[in-house]
């Protein structure tokens, strides 16, 4: 029993960078199919649609400050909190970036034809990203109150 | 790639199709470019789309084809279409091409189809047999567009009533759309869009050259014969 509570607060530990990965591979290779799609269509912006389908990457980044500020010694006292809080902001951030991917392919299918609503376009994926950035936030907030040994 | 991403690249890599299909600009793309885009698709989808194809197009069937051997092509292509998630797309145009075979019927003065006969396709049938004289079938709330399809059918507007028709379906296409989608059904979509477009824009360029020579034969008047070398 003991061994595995400390395997969930390992899994809580990495879980967020992980997640936030896996979310960003999915999320990226969306939007990054639309621009590859889009670039046959158009003239023009190229670099901008490219730049848009990496807009899910945020994710993964987010991921590795929450581990590395969930970093401590994994022991039956800090597990369940290492577990809790990085599996949830994990699945939060591996969510949003596939749904921002989602956004990002619809905005670079819209925009393709329609330069003119290219910022507008992507408002939802920006959205998307503000749900993101507060489950990372008060991650960190949160993870103070883990105890540190 | 899930089911629903299967397509993003080929549907992002196709020009949006205009608001109207009645519009004077060209086709968005054209039939080598689509067919070259579509190379893509899975090799089951491609079955699949070519067998929505032969359904559909009147060149694949020939105009001899009877109610019976075209309700046999439908079945046997009707699992195809429905695993792949269109053969509602399919059904809709059957049923409307239904309705406008039964105003003809009942404008030829024919009896109400017998209850055992193939006439048509749709939930509807019976329903439409039983409605014979009423005036929209008693399925007018159903199909809103059907009462103005008898206007022009009495008053022999056929390109009026060609208009609707194709209004209708792409109004209908563009409602089975879903925008967060990129499958195989929304590449169909996409295809039947273009296929009315496509089809409107022939209709306009045979109407047209129909009307040149009509004019082109007027204006000549008696002089024809003179041209045509007939005229001594």
């Amino acid at each position: 029993m003991e061994q595995l509570i400390l395997a969930l607060g390992w899994a809580g530990l990495y879980g967020p960078m992980a997640l936030g990965a896996i979310g960003s591979i999915i999320g990226c290779a969306i939007a990054g199919q639309a621009a590859i799609g889009a670039l046959l269509e158009t003239e023009s912006g190229h670099g901008r649609f490219i730049g848009l389908s990496a807009m899910p990457s945020s994710q993964s980044i987010y991921g590795i400050v929450v581990m590395f500020t969930l970093q401590r010694p994994v022991t039956l006292a800090t597990s369940a909190g290492l577990f809790s809080v990085g599996i949830l902001a994990g699945v939060a951030l591996l969510l949003s970036a596939v749904y921002q991917g989602n956004c990002c392919a619809s905005a670079i299918n819209s925009a393709k034809s329609k330069p003119e609503i290219f910022g507008l376009s992507i408002a939802p994926a920006a959205i998307v990203e503000g749900f993101g950035v507060f489950a990372f936030i008060f991650a960190l907030v949160i993870a103070g109150n883990i105890p540190a040994q | 790639m899930s089911k629903r991403h299967q397509y993003v690249d080929l549907l992002a890599s196709l020009p949006a199709l205009p608001v109207t299909p009645f519009g004077r600009e060209p086709l968005p793309i054209s039939a080598i470019r689509l067919e070259h885009r579509l190379v893509t698709l899975s090799d089951a989808h491609r079955d699949t789309l070519e067998a929505l194809e032969s359904l559909l197009d009147w060149r694949h069937l020939g105009l001899e084809l009877s109610t019976e051997a075209y309700i046999r092509c439908y079945r046997q292509a009707a699992p195809q279409l429905a695993e792949h998630g269109v053969l509602e797309l399919v059904e809709a145009l059957l049923e409307q091409r239904s309705l406008m075979t039964a105003l003809r019927r009942r404008r030829r003065g024919d009896p109400a189809p017998s209850l055992g006969e193939t006439w048509g396709f749709g939930p509807r049938l019976a329903h439409i047999s039983a409605h014979w004289q009423a005036p929209l079938f008693g399925v007018g709330p159903v199909f809103p567009w059907l009462a103005e399809a008898r206007e022009h059918l009495e008053h022999d507007r056929p390109r009026k009533l060609e208009g609707l028709l194709l209004e209708e379906g792409w109004r209908r296409l563009d409602r089975a759309r879903r925008h967060d989608r990129f499958d195989f059904r929304e590449v169909v979509i996409y295809w039947l869009r273009w296929r009315l477009l496509a089809a409107w824009r022939r209709y306009n360029a045979e109407a047209a050259e129909r009307r040149l020579q009509a004019d082109i034969e007027q204006g000549l008047g008696d002089y024809e014969t003179l041209f045509s070398g007939d005229g001594n």
